[in-house]
Formats: structure tokens, C-alpha cells, sequence
């Protein structure tokens, strides 16, 4: 059993770039402004003019949680599991799970990068995994 | 709004895990009760605010038709759930004040038994192999369910997360902030006739050794859900004192959103700061009081951690230190300010903060189950945003 993203028209995009293994982000083409989730116009100019942005995948833990209690049966098998708000480099933020790590060993601030899931055929979610230099810091 | 509005009539069903009557009927008994206790008829309601939030089944249409209401001519609703505790307030004292209603019902029925649990999400995009979620709500839309984002416990985890880690607090002082919440709530909760878990005791042992739901929130930070109903009855401040000798003003109320802040909020750029200061600076001083005149605070706790956060938020005590204050002075009769002495959602009952709203009336009148002494002046609290200040 899984949960996959119900895209809209405003958030195609971002999904059609993750199938092609590219995470993108929203940018004003007037004053440069990012944004994630997706938004129909820019929030500090206004403009209706934006590109979709590819991200270098890479960026830190802003915040996150261990989840222990199951919520749904798409995810009982997969406890305990990380859900994290990861900053980007480039400035915006994204939902994922960290993977790759013992969840009790992620701390605030940890270096992650981006890791392509094709969870479908159709369908891939971008994840995160701590990046070789923060492992290496220990 | 200072003193335009004061609240006449407080009502509450049972509250229990399983009951046997629907959302319609214990939103009955609240506002009947709310009304005997105002002593009006009901009749005289002209105005009907209720909250816009999951699990709402009862909508003006049902309290109209079934308390044979002639005309509601103000009725709205506040959104986001919890964030409606003070919003609800706000728009009823500001109807009254803009004479658009003279006699305002206010209620919230929840029947979580029937209409969904809040931490489950079993059934809630159906039962195929592949289940899809839309829209970019936190939890539970599409770039938050796919990733097991989907109960508000989960979010609130998340605040609680960074607060830890931005404060730097230890695991053992974690613990010893959160548990004396969840303890001390317990403790009132035992001498409240109408709470859930007025019979169950919360050991410092039962709350460190209980499991983790969502880390660092064990299974005692987080709230009950039930069934049950609040409600209250607010009128124009003349009208209050003709009805009875103790009405309870609205001192004043607040909503405030800024971006990224809607409820409920994983993409605000700073996750430790719930509110704009100046909404709670505003707040106190609409009401003509500073935050250190209150005398009892009943503060929105889906998790004891948003009780926490709301001793900051709401100007108690300084950004960041509400863990410490907690550890050092607690939450009881005797601290410097006495916390969710209903025992709150944690060990009372989940009605959405209205019953933090009827907790300040009665610790006003001075008929609380737990009374704080000469209790004058009493905030109800959500956290990220909404408030209102009332005072005898």
C-alpha cells in the first residue's frame, strides 16, 4: 500500500521534475524570490512570471520528528521513520524522510542531499539521505 | 471592544471517550445549558459562531431549526480548528460592538467516535493498493502524506523538535518540562468532576516510562479525543449586568496569521516563533493589562508542548525559556501562574479550546473545580495566534 501525490496544475511541474530525477523550485523571474509549496504568483513582487528551478539537492535539517505510532497502513511496516523539514541551499524547504540513517542519530542542522525514490512507475518522491561530508565530520 | 461584550452563559455536555449521543445532541446540551445559565430564552440568540474545523458536524442550521431560533441575523465561523479558541470570541464581541448582534451563541461539539479521530488516517484517502492525497496542506496533503506526514501529533512534534534543539534543552530537562505539564494537568484533572481522566493517575514513572508516539512527544503530551460540547452565551456588556451580578467581560481578543502561518504550520520560515509579537503586545494592550496581570492562563494543549510554547508566545514569560520557567515554578495552584486547571486537553477533555474559554469563566466567577485565588483577570490560548483576555 502507498500514498502518492494527487497533483494539481499549479504543482505538475514539481512532480513531472522529480520523475526526471530533478528537484525544482519556483523562482521570480522579476526579483529572484523562491518558494516552495508551489504558488500561483510571486510573494514579494507579484509577478505572475516564474521558472522552475533545479535545486543541487543538497541542504540541512531544519527540523524533524521520529514517528513511532502508526497513522496509516501504507506506513506500519515502515516504523519508526524520520519526517523532516529539510532547508535547501537554495533557500526553500521541503517535506521528506531522512533514509539511510538510524532515526535517533539525526540532529537539527545535519547535512542531507537529495536521493530519488521511483516509488512508481510514474511517481518519484524525493528523499534524503546524510550527505558523504557531514558522515565524514561524524 | 474593551468591555462592549461579557460572556452570561457557560454550558457543557459530558464528555466521555465513547458516548452514546450524537454531535447535534451534545451541542444541545452545551448550548442549552449555556442559556439556562444566562438565564435568557432562547429565542433572544441572534447571532451564532461556531468553529470551521474537521470533525464539525453541527452547523447553524441545526441549532436555528432545533432551538426554534426565529432569526440569526450574524452567524460566522472562525477556521482552523484550536486556532478558532479566541477567534470565536473576537468575532462575537465584535458583532455585539457593531450592534450586527445583540445575544451571540458560541459553541463547539465534537464526536470523534463517529465522525474520525484526528490521529488516525487509516481510511481517510480510501482502501486501494495505490491511495492519493492533493492539495498542500500540512499533514496529509500531497508532499506530506507520501512521506508519513499525517496526523497534527506529527507537526506538533516537529515544533517541539526545533524548540529543542534551538534551546538546546537536554532529554532529561525535556522530560522534566513537558511531564510537569502533563502531570500537573492530571493532578487538576482529579478534582474536576467532568474530567475524562479524573480517575486516572499519571505517575512521573507513567510519564517517562510511556511510549514515544512521534519524538520528542510521548504518549501523555498528547491530548485525548472524545466526544463532548462547550458553549457559551455572550451579549452586549448593558444587557450582561441586567442578567446577573458576575458577567464576565471581553477584555479584548485576537486573530493573527502571517505568511506561511496557517495552521497548521510546517513551512514558516522561523518554527519557534508561533506568533508575531506585536499580535500579543496588541492583545494586552487593547485589554489595558500586561501579561503579568493575568491570574490564570488556559492555553490550547492538543500537546503539552503548544502549553509550553504558548507561556512565550503569549508574553508570560521570555522567548526560550518557558522550559526552564516550567522546571523552576511549574503550573499549580501556588506557581506564579496557574496552567490548564481544568486540566486542559490533556486530562479534561478535547473541545477545541472552547473548554478553556468556560475553565476562565468559571475560575472568574470563582466556581472553578481547581480555583486560583481571587483570579481577576484569565487568558484562553491557542498558539498560534488566537486569544482573547477576559476579566470579572
Amino acid at each position: 500500500m502507498k500514498i502518492l501525490p494527487a497533483p494539481t496544475a499549479l504543482s505538475q511541474p514539481y512532480w513531472d521534475g522529480t520523475h526526471e530525477h530533478k528537484l525544482l523550485f519556483q523562482q521570480c523571474v522579476r526579483c529572484g524570490t523562491r518558494w516552495h509549496p508551489p504558488m500561483p504568483l510571486c510573494p514579494n513582487c507579484h509577478s505572475g512570471e516564474y521558472t522552475w528551478e533545479p535545486s543541487a539537492g543538497v541542504g540541512a535539517v531544519y527540523t524533524w520528528t521520529v514517528v513511532e505510532h502508526p497513522t496509516h497502513p501504507a506506513f506500519a511496516d515502515k516504523l519508526p521513520y524520520v519526517v523532516a523539514v529539510v532547508e535547501l541551499d537554495e533557500g526553500p524547504r521541503i517535506v521528506a524522510n531522512i533514509r539511510q540513517c538510524e532515526p535517533y542519530a539525526v540532529k537539527g542542522g545535519m547535512r542531507v542531499q537529495v536521493l530519488f525514490d521511483d516509488v512508481t512507475e510514474s511517481v518519484t518522491l524525493p528523499q534524503f539521505v546524510p550527505s558523504p561530508a557531514a558522515a565524514g565530520e561524524g | 471592544m474593551y468591555r462592549a461584550a461579557a460572556i452570561v452563559g457557560i454550558g457543557q455536555s459530558q464528555f466521555g471517550r465513547k458516548l452514546i449521543k450524537t454531535a447535534w445532541e451534545l451541542a444541545l446540551d452545551a448550548c442549552l445549558a449555556a442559556i439556562v445559565d444566562a438565564g435568557i430564552d432562547a429565542k433572544e440568540i441572534d447571532g451564532i459562531i461556531r468553529y470551521d474545523a474537521p470533525n464539525e458536524l453541527v452547523q447553524q442550521g441545526l441549532l436555528v431549526r432545533s432551538l426554534g431560533i426565529p432569526e440569526l441575523r450574524w452567524f460566522s465561523n472562525a477556521p482552523y480548528g484550536g486556532e478558532a479558541t479566541g477567534a470565536v470570541v473576537s468575532h462575537g464581541a465584535a458583532a455585539i460592538a457593531a450592534r450586527q448582534a445583540s445575544c451571540v451563541l458560541i459553541y463547539r461539539s465534537l464526536s470523534q467516535s463517529t465522525s474520525g479521530r484526528m490521529g488516525r488516517a487509516d481510511d481517510r484517502y480510501g482502501q486501494a493498493e495505490e491511495q492519493y492525497a492533493s492539495g498542500d496542506r500540512t499533514p496529509g496533503g500531497e508532499f506530506s502524506a507520501p512521506y508519513g506526514l499525517l496526523s497534527p501529533g506529527q507537526v506538533f512534534a516537529m515544533w517541539a523538535s526545533r524548540y529543542k534543539y534551538e534551546n538546546s534543552v537536554s532529554d532529561d530537562d525535556w522530560a522534566r518540562a513537558m511531564g510537569t505539564l502533563a502531570i500537573q494537568q492530571r493532578q487538576y484533572a482529579h478534582n474536576n468532576p467532568a474530567a475524562i481522566m479524573k480517575d486516572r493517575s499519571l505517575t512521573w514513572d507513567e510519564y517517562l516510562q510511556a511510549r514515544v508516539i512521534n519524538w520528542p512527544l510521548r504518549l501523555f503530551d498528547l491530548c485525548i479525543e472524545n466526544d463532548g460540547a462547550c458553549a457559551i452565551v455572550l451579549v452586549a456588556a448593558e444587557r450582561a449586568r441586567a442578567l446577573r451580578e458576575d458577567p464576565i467581560y471581553v477584555l479584548a481578543a485576537t486573530q493573527s496569521m502571517s505568511p506561511l502561518s496557517e495552521p497548521i504550520a510546517t513551512y514558516k520560515r522561523d518554527l519557534t516563533e508561533f506568533v508575531v509579537p506585536e499580535a500579543s503586545q496588541r492583545m494586552y494592550r487593547d485589554a489595558q493589562i500586561a501579561a503579568s496581570d493575568v491570574d490564570v492562563a488556559e492555553l490550547y494543549d492538543a500537546t503539552s508542548f503548544m502549553a509550553l510554547k504558548s507561556l512565550e508566545t503569549w508574553g508570560f514569560v521570555k522567548r526560550g525559556q518557558a522550559w526552564k520557567h516550567l522546571i523552576e515554578h511549574g503550573t499549580g495552584p501556588d506557581s506564579p501562574l496557574p496552567v490548564n486547571t481544568h486540566g486542559g486537553h490533556l486530562s479534561e477533555a478535547y473541545i477545541h479550546g472552547m473548554n478553556a474559554i468556560t475553565e476562565s469563566v468559571k475560575q472568574l466567577r470563582g466556581t472553578a473545580a481547581n480555583q486560583v485565588k481571587n483570579a481577576e483577570i484569565a487568558v484562553a490560548a491557542a498558539p498560534f495566534g488566537s486569544a482573547v483576555v477576559l476579566g470579572r
